[in-house]
């Protein structure tokens, strides 16, 4: 049920929304918000049906056997922090990588990301952090030239162009 | 065949256009697998670069980096879930379920025949009746045809992947409303950009996609680790067996004439090629629910389809000098660049030309099977990797991927939150495929049926008058009340 409220409030804020560009097109009479309030009006009417219909559905079984129902008897609060743990990791790299830039920062990512992941032996964190590092430094800096982040803060840019200018 | 063997004696009897066939063969490899950096960044490093290469060889170069492109994106899309490109993306489908169930030799394998199958049938037509064909193929599809075609996809893309058909529409639905984020394809007006420049250009597909398979895959498996569910895939180098493939005979036969004629049409090209036939193997199938779980068919439709499209996107491109795609775009481009003309005239006036491409095309197509089968044996390899050692080089080369399109940071953030959305999509049984398929058809779909309105002047009994839009419809709403019944009925 939550499910199809959650839809449906999905929907009705696109269409408040979608006030902000009620204009009328000379050459074509549904206008810039008519295929998207078409689309909104088919989200309800579907988030109705699954509503009234009932949201069953079976265990989904996934490609190597286990089921989300399994995962689901295995929550608890510490898997629950684990799993954001997981989720913001990415996104906190990602969020940093405009001001202190990829060269300096992915060597972190890649550390933190491994032990997230299970990986808690030091020596094979730190081989696999720097390992990878230097692999993705050099095919992408140096073969194929592409231009990553170099980061807008000092010292990181700094460090970022010496390493690009050593590498290149 | 006269003129296809002087084009072959021309492509391999000259040292120089053998280097860059075989250049172009593996560069398009190569690129087509690295997510973002796809076979569109070799064609573009290549574009200033072509005026030194004769005009046969530099269109050549293109043409054989497009083959090639479309392919080298399934290997990753198999073994790791990232496609190399948007028209891999169906081939992730299947794919990535078949290597988690230990049949990634098998998965590999059919992609590897199929790409090559069907790029060798497109090119064989291709050769055989390009100048009827595309007349045909430009007069008979206009606008409202190719939305009849979009609806009649986004029909059968509700039952592909969820647990049930209302949150398979409701995936679709949610793909569509993404893709309205932007400016209309009509007048122009901004819509949902709450005032952030960067929503002005609309949802990057790129990072959305990369988000939704490899970032999802990644934080799904970890998780599923760290609860002490880990699984990790068999590794297994069996190639399909002849049986398997005879039984898919009509899934191929028929991939190949969607995917044929879907790169014949402007604007369609390879990626909803591998969509549609994605869509129609599922149709078709006596077991649809087997599909997003590990299905050969799967595998076999999209790699069929989106390689036919490579051979069929050259018709109109030589025949009428339309561009189907990005890089058939380019190609018009390679050809101003040495002073041809592309249209009717290039068969007259540089027939020599044509037919290398041809013979180029068609040896591409051969050489992807021998090539393939050798990364078959070697690349899956890889997956004895455990996967949580992986997972940081699958994140880091989406990450590149992401950000080397348009050099921006945002689309890097835009790629983890797509994938923490599909994390949790996936969990409540939503359709990931839906929503990407609701993405790419939303754009098409939306511009095609303001075009289609405005010919019709909003009569939809016009329809009537155009067949093959008629039919489409009409199947469209088949399917829809189809799956519809069966879900009240359930």
């Amino acid at each position: 049920m939550y499910e199809s409220l959650a839809w449906i409030l999905f929907a009705a804020l696109a269409y408040y929304f979608s006030f902000g560009f009620e204009k009328e097109i000379e050459i074509y009479k549904f206008g810039a918000s008519g295929w998207p309030r078409a689309i909104i009006l088919l989200t309800i009417i579907a988030a109705v049906m699954m509503l009234f219909t009932g949201n069953r559905e079976s265990a989904i079984a996934t490609a190597d056997g286990a089921t989300e129902e399994e995962i689901k008897t295995k929550r608890t609060l510490g898997n629950y922090l684990h799993t954001s743990a997981i989720l913001a990791w990415p996104v906190l790299y990602a969020v940093l990588m405009e001001k202190i830039g990829f060269y300096t920062l992915t060597p972190f990512f890649i550390f933190g990301f491994l032990w997230l992941a299970g990986e808690h032996r030091l020596k094979v964190l730190l081989m696999m952090s720097i390992g990878i590092y230097v692999f993705f430094v050099f095919v992408f800096g140096r073969l194929l030239y592409i231009n990553l982040p170099v980061g807008t803060m000092h010292p990181f840019y700094d460090f970022s162009n010496w390493l690009l200018v050593i590498i290149r | 065949m006269e003129n296809f063997i002087t084009g072959t004696l021309t492509l391999f009897g000259d040292p120089v256009s053998a280097t860059i066939f075989v250049v172009a063969l593996l560069g398009g490899m190569f690129f087509g697998a690295i997510p973002g950096v796809s076979m569109l960044t070799l064609a573009a490093i290549a574009l200033p670069f072509s005026g030194n290469f004769s005009a046969p060889n530099a269109i050549m170069f293109f043409s054989v980096v497009y083959c090639a492109g479309v392919f080298g994106g399934a290997i990753t899309a198999i073994l790791f879930n990232i496609p190399g490109a948007p028209e891999n993306a169906p081939t992730a489908f299947d794919g990535y379920p078949m290597t988690q169930k230990g049949q990634a030799g098998k998965a590999v394998g059919a992609a590897v025949l199929c790409s090559a199958f069907g790029g060798t049938c497109s090119a064989i037509l291709m050769m055989t009746a390009t100048p009827l064909i595309a007349n045909w193929a430009i007069t008979s599809f206009g606008p409202p045809e190719i939305f009849a075609l979009v609806f009649f996809g986004l029909a059968v893309a509700s039952s592909v992947g969820s647990s049930n058909l209302w949150k398979g529409w409701l995936s679709v639905f949610l793909g569509l409303m993404l893709a309205t984020i932007g400016l209309d394809p009509v007048g122009g007006i901004a819509r949902y950009h709450f005032d952030l420049p960067y929503l002005l250009a609309g949802i990057g597909f790129v990072p959305v996609i990369l988000g939704f398979f490899a970032v999802a895959e990644v934080f799904v498996q970890i998780e599923k680790r760290s609860r002490g569910m880990d699984n990790s895939p068999k590794v297994n180098l069996d190639f399909p067996t002849f049986i398997e493939f005879w039984q898919l005979k009509f899934a191929v036969v028929r991939s190949v004439v969607i995917g044929f004629f879907a790169g014949i049409l402007p604007g369609i090209g390879a990626t909803l090629a591998a969509f549609m036939g994605y869509n129609e193997a599922v149709r078709w199938s006596k077991n649809p629910e087997k599909f997003g779980k590990g299905e050969l068919e799967g595998v076999v439709s999209s790699e069929t389809s989106n390689n036919a499209a490579t051979g069929a996107a050259m018709i109109p491109l030589l025949a009428l000098g339309l561009p189907g795609g990005a890089l058939t775009a380019m190609m018009i481009g390679v050809f101003q660049i040495h002073g041809i003309e592309a249209g009717p005239l290039v068969f007259i006036n540089s027939n020599d030309l044509v037919w290398v491409v041809f013979s180029a095309m068609f040896f591409a197509n051969i050489a992807i099977f021998a090539l393939g089968w050798l990364q078959t044996k070697t690349v899956v390899h890889l997956l004895r990797i455990p996967f949580h050692l992986l997972a940081p080089v699958i994140l880091l080369m989406a990450t590149i991927g992401a950000y080397a399109r348009r050099g921006l940071v945002i689309d890097v953030i835009v790629m983890f939150a797509a994938g923490i959305a599909a994390f949790f999509l996936r969990r409540s049984g939503y359709s990931i495929p839906g929503v990407v398929l609701g993405l790419i058809l939303g754009k098409i779909g939306e511009q095609t049926f303001a075009q289609a309105m405005q010919m019709i002047s909003y009569d939809l009994s016009a329809y009537l008058d155009r067949p093959i839009g008629l039919i489409l419809i009409v199947a469209g709403l088949a399917t829809l009340a189809t799956n519809v019944y069966k879900a009240v009925r359930s």
